[in-house]
């Protein structure tokens, strides 16, 4: 068993959330040129790569839904991260924050207490990691939320 | 009978009600922690209670409803909060002290302002009530203590709750 585990790190402000980067198998700036007119990082629809399209989630207005974060826009480019689901239908997870990559001890992780597991926050939130006393980080699965097509 | 014999048998008769008359250390008396979430009381027995832990910050949890604020880090164990205000009256009630219960299966504290007392009760100052309104859910009995009236909690009905609301 591995000792530790990479992922994203987005800062939320008061909170963090942590993306598995074993999820993604590649990341893109930007979709191929005259792949369409709604192909592109903003708005709903698809994203397209190296000739794949991937169905977008966007992740700012899921965290803001999910957390309110009061962290600032930091006028960030947007990346998108490249993720393929269990249906084998491709995702493009996209990311309008700064976020840098981490290394944790896995034996830092927390599942959550067995009634929030068995129920809905269980479904999107594998486990949480406490930094310190005054802040949580979300470990969060976003495959089960791109598959299931819900959001926390 | 003379009256000797009618003297040691009402003594005998006495003695045998002094043995079937409940003295007040045989009256079946209960043990509870009171505490405060704002302006109302609960009760619990002492049992229930693991921990009484002060000052801990709740995290939100997306998906949980109003009365989980979200969890605390006790101990580096995440904990789920349950906000009685919010269960009992829609009131939400900022908590600096957290009675972390002792469960089985979960990992669940409640978030109080004041932990009152500790008393001790005959039995008969617990009454049922039939009620359907979130008093009548959520407890067990009510504690008639002096002139106030304390419901006492019942974990496992508001657990229930809380796994109905989470599915």
């Amino acid at each position: 068993m591995p000792e530790e585990f990479s992922a994203f790190l987005l800062d939320l402000g008061p909170l963090d959330v942590l993306l598995c980067a074993g999820d993604f198998y590649g990341a893109a700036s930007e979709p191929d040129p005259g792949a369409g007119p709604d192909d592109s990082m903003a708005g709903t629809g698809r994203f397209t790569t190296k000739g794949r399209t991937h169905e977008k989630i966007l992740l700012e207005p899921i965290l803001q839904r999910c957390f309110a974060p009061e962290a600032p826009d930091e006028g960030i480019a947007p990346t998108a991260f490249l993720m393929n689901g269990a249906s084998g239908k491709a995702f493009a997870c996209i990311v309008e924050r700064g976020f840098e990559m981490v290394s944790l001890p896995m034996k830092e992780l927390r599942l959550l207490p067995a009634g929030l597991r068995r129920g809905r926050p269980g479904r999107n939130i594998m486990a949480v990691r406490f930094a310190g006393e005054n802040r949580m980080q979300y470990l969060i699965d976003l495959k089960a939320m791109a598959e299931g097509g819900s959001t926390p | 009978m003379t009256s000797e014999e009618l003297a040691a048998d009402l003594e005998r008769r006495a003695g045998a009600a002094e043995d079937t008359q409940p003295s007040g250390a045989d009256v079946a008396r209960e043990r509870f922690l009171v505490f405060a979430a704002g302006e109302s009381s609960f009760a619990l027995p002492p049992s229930a209670v693991r921990e009484i832990v002060p000052g801990l910050t709740v995290f939100p949890v997306p998906g949980c409803p109003a009365y989980v604020p979200g969890l605390v880090n006790c101990h580096g164990k995440p904990y789920t909060v349950i906000d009685l205000r919010v269960l009992f009256e829609n009131e939400r009630q900022a908590a600096d002290q957290f009675l972390v219960l002792n469960l089985e299966n979960d990992d669940v504290a409640l978030g109080c302002t004041e932990v009152e007392e500790i008393v001790e009760v005959a039995q008969s100052a617990l009454s049922s009530f039939a009620a359907n309104d979130a008093a009548g859910r959520f407890c067990s009995a009510m504690l008639e203590h002096g002139d106030r009236r304390i419901p006492v909690l019942a974990i496992a009905q508001i657990l229930k709750e809380l796994e109905h609301d989470l599915a």
